[in-house]
């Protein structure tokens, strides 16, 4: 049980971090360290392959995509402030974002331990009281054949879903570089 | 006598409560998908935790892998978009969105 809360409170300090810092590639960081916490979290819950998932995924695969994203966009900043574009961002460089109030951001654990203290007095109660339902014992199929014989309707609209935004990203990046080459020309 | 049930569904909706607050707060739409994602986590969890309370965390799993597979899906639109916007507006900021015309 130490364990368990000593988790969620690493859990709870990586997320803040995340939220509160400014710069975006460490809360990109951050928010990898918070998804290898909920992987340890799910595997102490007995959930191993969920487990697996969200750290091969959600610790791994985002947060590259995300990181690239940013350094590709501080790329084309740069290039704006090499051209003189200087009123595009606040803040050039390395932090390219927009230019807003930090104190928002700063006075988060103040509203998180207000949150905190108003939950425990509020929220408790209400989850001791769903705590006494009474539980379903007897449904604890495979894993192998919830997903393939149970699920298999959830998994052809997964792929129809995948195959729609893979659908949807062409015509989102779609750039008509053509068209421009030939109104230079 | 608190249950460490109530105490982790507490825990998760602080987490929630959190990744929320970030989506209020920011006008960056890289914090507004960070906010997003937090608030995911947190349902993962939730989901995760109500199987194991319920002595059924195969079912929790494979919805939770569904979970995570949507929230993959969820974030890579949204930085196609983010990258869409800063080709418009020069800046991943949400109230220059606001500015378009046409």
């Amino acid at each position: 049980m130490t364990y368990h809360l000593i988790l969620f409170a690493v859990l709870l300090i990586f997320i803040m971090a995340s939220v509160m810092l400014q710069n975006l590639l460490y809360s990109a960081i951050m928010l990898a360290l918070g998804s290898v916490t909920v992987s340890l979290i799910m595997f102490t819950f007995s959930a191993p392959w969920a487990g697996v998932f969200e750290l091969s995924v959600c610790a791994a695969l985002l947060p590259v995509l995300v990181i690239g994203t940013i350094k590709l966009i501080d790329a084309g900043g740069r290039q704006d402030l090499d051209e003189g574009n200087e009123d595009n961002c606040g803040s050039l460089g390395f932090n390219i974002q927009p230019v807003e109030n930090r104190i928002k951001f700063r006075i988060l654990p103040l509203v998180v331990s207000l949150i905190a203290v108003l939950g425990w007095i509020f929220f408790i109660p209400f989850f001791e009281a769903l705590s006494k339902y009474p539980y379903m014992n007897s449904l604890n199929r495979d894993l192998g054949k919830i997903i393939w014989a149970g699920r298999s309707q959830d998994l052809i609209a997964q792929i129809t879903i995948l195959t729609a935004i893979a659908m949807a990203m062409k015509s989102i990046l779609h750039f008509s570089g053509g068209k421009n080459k030939e109104s230079k020309e | 006598m608190i249950t460490l049930f109530s105490v982790d569904w507490y825990l998760i909706s602080i987490i929630f409560f959190i990744g929320l607050y970030c989506m209020l707060v920011s006008r960056n739409m890289f914090k507004q998908l960070l906010g997003l994602q937090i608030m995911s986590k947190a349902c993962v969890l939730a989901i995760i935790l109500c199987g194991a309370a319920t002595n059924n965390v195969n079912l929790s799993q494979a919805i939770a892998i569904t979970m995570i597979l949507m929230e993959v899906i969820a974030v890579l639109a949204g930085l196609g978009l983010i990258l869409k916007a800063w080709k418009i507006t020069g800046c991943p900021d949400l109230v220059k969105l606001s500015k378009l015309k046409g």
